[in-house]
């Protein structure tokens, strides 16, 4: 594949919709071995992850992250994509809701600014490289997604 | 002028550096009108400033603001520019120092992201349309601007 303004359009969609039905599941996780170099990074201008010092530097440690909240799973619909095909830069505007695992109820609505840095492997497969990560910050007293993911209510 | 990558790459770097010598100055932010469409919306995705319900809805809303506050004012880096030619949209990571006037010491460093859509208005001038404003999340216990210098809104 080609790294074109189309085809990252068309492979975005195609991540957001594997990220939704697959990612938050540890037996159904390494589907996301197809989009994510094994060496990522991820890189959240969020304290409470950890901050951008607190990068996470493997595809394996992220999915810990994905996978390892079974009380609760979020869904991210794009509101807009931006593509900087020159670079191969994509920066997404989010909507993100929080469910309830069990009862499927919303907990949560808030939106997020992901950063993509792509490449293309070995194979010309198009593979994320790294993500720098911002949300939206909250009211005082919102219970946050990495408390909800936590298991906090 | 087009909407081309490169004078979009230009411009942006162009505004960054007048919005930091010039924007926050009451004699010198109308400079940002050359930037800015009349009816330009400013969406911090930040309640501590409004959230997305809140910012600005017109450039004169934003230039007041902007130059309305004294006590700080703050310096904007760009560290990476995302631009979307297609469709005309920009995206700037950059870095926030927030410098007390008074002191001329910056108090608070940060990051901030921001998405941008731009237009040309009738004489063919890029103009910002819209701002969608991210920063970084401090740990518990920082201090915010607002919270070291009042709750004047930001101006950015």
């Amino acid at each position: 594949m080609e790294m074109t303004y189309d085809s990252i359009l068309a492979w975005m969609k195609e991540y957001f919709d594997t990220y939704n039905a697959y990612a938050q599941n540890p037996d159904t996780v390494h589907k996301m071995d197809k989009f994510f170099a094994p060496d990522m990074q991820f890189k959240p201008y969020v304290a409470g992850l950890g901050g951008p010092t607190g990068e996470v530097n493997s595809r394996e440690d992220f999915y810990k992250i994905l996978a390892g909240h079974p009380s609760s799973y979020e869904t991210f619909e794009a509101e807009d994509i931006v593509i900087d095909d020159r670079r191969g830069v994509v920066v997404v505007l989010l909507k993100v809701q929080v469910f309830d695992s069990k009862t499927n109820e919303v907990l949560l609505r808030k939106s997020y600014l992901p950063w993509y840095q792509l490449i293309l492997d070995d194979e010309n497969n198009i593979k994320i490289k790294k993500i720098q990560f911002f949300w939206e910050v909250m009211p005082p007293g919102t219970v946050e997604v990495n408390e909800l993911f936590a298991g906090k209510r | 002028m087009e909407l081309t990558y490169d004078s979009i790459k230009e411009w942006v770097k162009e505004y960054f550096d007048t919005y930091s010598t010039y924007g926050q100055k009451t004699e010198a932010a109308d400079k940002m009108y050359k930037y800015f469409a009349p009816d330009l919306v400013f969406i911090p995705y930040i309640a501590g400033i409004g959230g997305p319900k809140g910012g600005f809805r017109s450039a004169d809303e934003f230039i007041q603001t902007a130059k309305s506050h004294p006590s700080w004012y703050e310096r904007l880096i760009p560290d990476d520019i995302t631009i979307d030619e297609r469709r005309g949209v920009f995206v700037a990571l950059f870095r926030m120092e927030v410098v007390d006037a008074k002191k001329e010491e910056v108090a608070i460093r940060k990051s901030a992201m921001a998405h941008y859509e731009l237009m040309l208005d009738e004489e063919k001038n890029i103009k910002i349309k819209t701002i969608r404003f991210f920063w970084e999340v401090m740990p518990e216990g920082f201090k915010e601007f607002y919270d070291l210098f009042g709750r004047d809104d930001p101006g950015r």
